[in-house]
């Protein structure tokens, strides 16, 4: 009984996981609980940032490396112009989650100073470290930091 | 979905590990796609701004024309400033120009013709000039005392009756160019310094600044400092004459003078709302040495007639300190930007000056923006500022009859309007009214001055032509 | 005069230190859209602004304000 309901909250969970997935979501509290074991890249970001559009291509690059390996990044968009979002992402998103956060609820939960901030939840579900800005030629450094994050177990 | 590759990351991830790099080589067969990030050249990455290195350059044409065939000028400037991805900016600027037409002398007009004569060519030369230029002729000069007897040469303009003493020999070229410098150091945001040179026939300058900058409250508050120095040398053709000494042709001695100029500028910037910027800043400039112009002169009249009975150089004290207060605002909304500002200056000449100014963009699509403006102007004038001098009175220790020292008041009109041809290059035009009034007919004028419209003010338009690119 | 001036001065920059000490004021990091834009920079267009200054400069007692007066200018 307990089992059956335990593979039928995990089933659901998966659905919610691929629905994230396909489509963006829409939610304006970020519940990063159905993570839980994985190591989250929680991404705040907007169209207007111009860093952002480098750290994109990047972001894309380590979700595919590192995916299986439990690494979830969460792309989330702060912009007030969804159009500009829509715009932004048909160009970059690649397979990256996205989550709409229009008025910056999830952002005031998070140590968010400047755009983009990139927040590491570990296996643990807690906060291990925060990049500020995604500055070029720093990427060796954002990786090791989600490395080291992937290797505790 | 198909994932896009970037080239730069696999070197990232080469210094990771070996076997990371292997996996991301087998992925990374397609340099055509990598393009689509990194290469920039696709519509996505019209992408300037903090954080990122890209260059901008500035490119642009003014025209000024003066009415009543006074001054007229073109000048060609350009700016390039390469950012770098830390915020560090290397500027050069550069500006020509050329200056051509008639500019007031600073003598009344009068109700009888009145002759000018100033310096020809060379000191001591005595080289005809071949046409006269201007309506002006060359006169031979009469002996001063202890002077050899080849007679120097002047040139002589002559003003007809009524009408405003203006030299229209009047012929300037000018080049500049600035290099500048800033980036972070430390925790303070941005500290920079620029060096300029500037060359006019007759006037050299040399320039050099500094700033320091620092970001407050979640980047909302920037407090910043700049000290700006500059040394000037004025060579005037003919020389530098004695103040309040008669004009004459002859060449004057010495042959340059300088000045020295000492400024700073507090400034506070902050962003008060999502869609509102609010700049603050005060500025202290001291100068000292000499400040007279070099070719402008004053009437004596007669007390009763007011007909001027001599011209005599001008005369300006030997320094200056000025204050200004300077607000600025940008409001944004939607697709509208206003920008308000406001300036309260004061001098140590006695000079208070009041300017608002105003202009509404409004982006009227992705490629086109109007933007209409309009700027006031009003200024009191300077305590040696005289229109002339009274013949039966005696001589002040300072005095100028330049109109920019005379109570007036300006007004700008004007529009621009800009296209975009993409989201790294820019054009746009822009056309400007300019017109001051003062006071033609002062209560207190004497005898023919009274016919006479004594505030020489300045109409002009010009057209500014401006091109901004941004690229990687 | 120059002292009843810089009181002034100071007034309006202690009021202006006063509102940038509440850092309540202003938006937030993701509150900076509009901040970002091109023409929201203090001097979008730097060579329009030292056009206007040079011509303002030749013809009024005035001059300044918004950065350096002048730069080597006869400007007769």
């Amino acid at each position: 009984m307990v089992l059956k309901r335990l593979r039928l909250a995990s089933l659901l969970a998966c659905v919610v996981m691929v629905a994230g997935l396909s489509t963006p979501s829409h939610a304006a509290e970020l519940d990063i609980s159905p993570y839980k074991g994985k190591v989250v890249y929680l991404d705040f970001w907007a169209s207007w940032c111009t860093p952002c559009h480098l750290s994109f291509p990047w972001m894309n690059d380590i979700q595919q490396q590192y995916g299986s390996e439990g690494l979830v990044i969460i792309a989330v968009d702060v912009d007030h112009d969804r159009a500009a979002a829509d715009e932004f992402l048909a160009a970059n998103r690649g397979a990256l989650q996205i989550v709409y956060d229009p008025k910056g609820a999830i952002a005031s939960k998070y140590p968010v100073k400047g755009m983009p901030t990139a927040v590491l939840i570990g296996r643990d579900g807690k906060i291990h470290s925060v990049h500020d800005g995604f500055v070029v030629n720093q990427e060796d450094k954002y990786l090791a930091d989600v490395v080291a994050l992937l290797h505790q177990h | 979905m198909q994932l896009k590759k970037a080239g730069r990351v696999r070197r990232t991830l080469s210094a990771i590990s070996a076997t990371l790099l292997v996996a991301a080589a087998s992925g990374y067969e397609s340099e055509a796609a990598a393009q689509d990030f990194y290469g920039l050249d696709k519509g996505n990455n019209d992408n300037f701004g903090p954080g990122i290195a890209y260059s901008q350059l500035d490119a642009a044409l003014l025209v000024y024309q003066e009415a009543g065939g006074r001054v007229q000028a073109i000048e060609p400037t350009g700016s390039l400033s390469v950012h770098g991805a830390r915020g560090q900016v290397l500027s050069i600027d550069g500006v020509a120009d050329a200056v051509s037409g008639a500019t007031p002398n600073g003598a009344v007009p009068s109700s009888v013709a009145q002759n000018f004569v100033t310096p020809l060519k060379a000191s001591g030369s005595s080289t005809t000039v071949t046409s006269a230029s201007g309506g002006s002729t060359v006169i031979q000069l009469p002996p001063t005392p202890g002077q050899i007897a080849t007679a120097a040469l002047g040139r002589q303009y002559t003003v007809p009756a009524n009408t405003l003493p203006m030299d229209r020999g009047f012929r300037d070229h000018r080049a500049a160019m600035t290099l500048g410098w800033s980036q972070p150091v430390g925790r303070i945001t941005e500290v920079g310094a620029s060096g300029g040179f500037s060359t006019e026939e007759d006037y050299q300058a040399i320039t050099a600044s500094a700033h320091a900058s620092q970001n407050f409250n979640g980047d909302n508050t920037t407090v910043s400092l700049a000290v700006h120095g500059e040394f000037d040398t004025s060579s005037p053709f003919g020389g530098i004459p004695t103040a309040l000494a008669a004009m004459s042709g002859q060449w004057k001695s010495p042959t340059s003078r300088q000045k020295t100029q000492l400024g700073l500028v507090l400034g506070v910037t902050q962003v008060l709302t999502r869609n509102w910027l609010t700049v603050l800043n005060y500025s202290y400039d001291r100068q000292k040495g000499y400040e007279t112009d070099p070719y402008r002169v004053i009437s004596v009249v007669d007390p009763t007639s007011g007909l001027p009975t001599s011209t005599l150089y001008e005369s300006r004290p030997g320094g200056r300190q000025t204050q200004s207060v300077y607000w600025e605002n940008k409001i944004a909304f939607g697709p509208a930007l206003t920008d308000v500002s406001m300036r309260y200056f004061k001098d140590d000449w006695g000079v208070t000056s009041k300017t608002v100014e105003a202009s509404e963009r409004v982006n009227l699509s992705r490629h086109w923006y109007v933007e209409p403006d309009i700027r006031w102007y009003q200024q009191s004038a300077a305590n040696f500022y005289h229109r002339y001098l009274v013949g039966n009175q005696s001589l002040p220790a300072f005095a100028s009859s330049d109109a920019r020292l005379e109570n007036f008041h300006a007004l700008t009109y004007g529009a621009k309007i800009g296209f975009r041809l993409s989201g790294r290059s820019e054009i746009f035009v822009r056309g400007e009214y300019y017109a001051q009034a003062g006071t033609d007919h002062p209560a207190d004028a004497i005898g023919q001055l009274r016919q006479q419209d004594l505030f020489p003010e300045t109409k002009a338009v010009y057209g500014f032509l401006g091109y901004q690119w941004k690229f990687h | 005069m120059v002292a009843r001036f810089l009181k002034r001065v100071l007034i309006v920059s202690a009021l202006a230190a006063a509102c940038s000490g509440c850092s309540a004021i202003g938006p937030k990091p993701w509150e900076k859209d509009i901040m970002a834009r091109p023409e929201m920079q203090i001097t979008p267009y730097p060579l329009q602004a030292s056009a206007d200054d040079h011509i303002y400069f030749s013809k009024e007692a005035a001059s300044g304000g918004r950065g350096f007066a002048g730069g080597g200018c006869g400007c007769n």
